[in-house]
């Protein structure tokens, strides 16, 4: 399906809202008209030549549009220096981002590695970083952490754990206990 | 990208672009399509001419002062064209120096084929 002619010039429209008014406002006219006719003559030829035209018009439009909006002025460099240094700024990094792409798109192969390794790199470090805090930097999921207290040491023997537990509300909001010793049940074995 | 003064389309190479837009005023007076189109016929299409790249390269073109508003336009031309634009004596200027460049690398060229070959001492 051929895009429509009113489709197209509102999609016009609104690319060429990169450009700044002023750019709009002096060559409006022959913009709209060039834009037109090149439609008009790929719309002849078909859908091919019209997505063929579209899409590289489109990019171009925009590309051109912020670069006419970056481009810096005689008369901002006279009257506003500042202005014209963020201007310029601008410029520069337009440039090193422009050279950039350039260079990645240049050397594909090196391009994948770089991009392979860093992923696998933040992955890694992502991974391991969960591990920390979920071990280490994260609190414990109890209402208030900072007032569990550990008591150990001593011998800590089950009748004694009994009588704590029998009065736990006394002490604190609760309690619980472990040991590393274990027990074997088995008929004359202990351990 | 910097405003270009006018005198750095006198003292360094032309992008193809703007060769082929100053070629196409040079030769008359043009609204902005009639000009992408002669630069897409003369370019054989190797100048990927485009209505955003064309109107910021002619942007630059006037201000740099090497390409003017024409005043004049045809009686029954068509309202909906846009401004027309003629090169200015500084634009043939532009064209004037391209070309003694372009003729210096050529004959910078031949003299490379006539010169005999040496083989390495």
């Amino acid at each position: 399906m051929i895009p429509s002619r009113s489709g197209v010039h509102r999609l016009y429209e609104w690319l060429i809202r990169a450009y700044p008014a002023h750019f709009r406002a002096r060559f409006e006219h022959g913009m709209r008209d060039s834009f037109q006719k090149d439609f008009d003559g790929a719309r002849v030829r078909g859908r091919t030549a019209v997505i063929s035209f579209l899409m590289p018009t489109a990019v171009d439009l925009v590309r051109f549009g912020l670069a006419e909006r970056f481009r810096s002025t005689p008369h901002v460099r006279a009257e506003a220096p500042k202005a014209a240094m963020v201007i310029m700024m601008k410029s520069l990094l337009t440039t090193d981002l422009r050279d950039a792409w350039r260079s990645l798109r240049a050397t594909p192969v090196v391009t994948a590695v770089a991009v392979l390794s860093l992923a696998l790199g933040i992955g890694g470090n992502t991974a391991l970083f969960s591990i920390l805090d979920s071990l280490v930097l994260k609190s414990l999921p109890v209402r208030d952490p900072a007032q569990l207290a550990l008591l150990e040491n001593g011998d800590w023997t089950n009748p004694i754990w009994e009588a704590l537990r029998a009065h736990e509300r006394q002490i604190g909001d609760g309690a619980f206990a472990w040991s590393a010793t274990r027990f074997d049940l088995a008929e004359g074995r202990s351990s | 990208m910097t405003r270009l003064a006018s005198d750095d389309f006198l003292r360094h190479p032309l992008k193809p672009a703007v060769f082929y837009i100053l070629l196409a005023l040079a030769e008359r007076e043009s609204h902005g399509y009639a000009v992408m189109q002669a630069v897409r016929e003369r370019s054989s299409g190797h100048v990927p001419l485009r209505t955003g790249s064309f109107y910021r390269h002619l942007a630059q073109l006037i201000d740099a002062g090497l390409v003017v508003e024409a005043t004049g336009r045809p009686a029954d031309d068509d309202p909906r064209r846009g401004a027309y634009y003629r090169l200015t004596p500084r634009g043939h200027r532009a064209l004037t120096s391209e070309r003694r460049r372009l003729a210096e690398l050529v004959a910078a060229i031949d003299g490379l084929r006539q010169s005999p070959r040496r083989g390495p001492a």
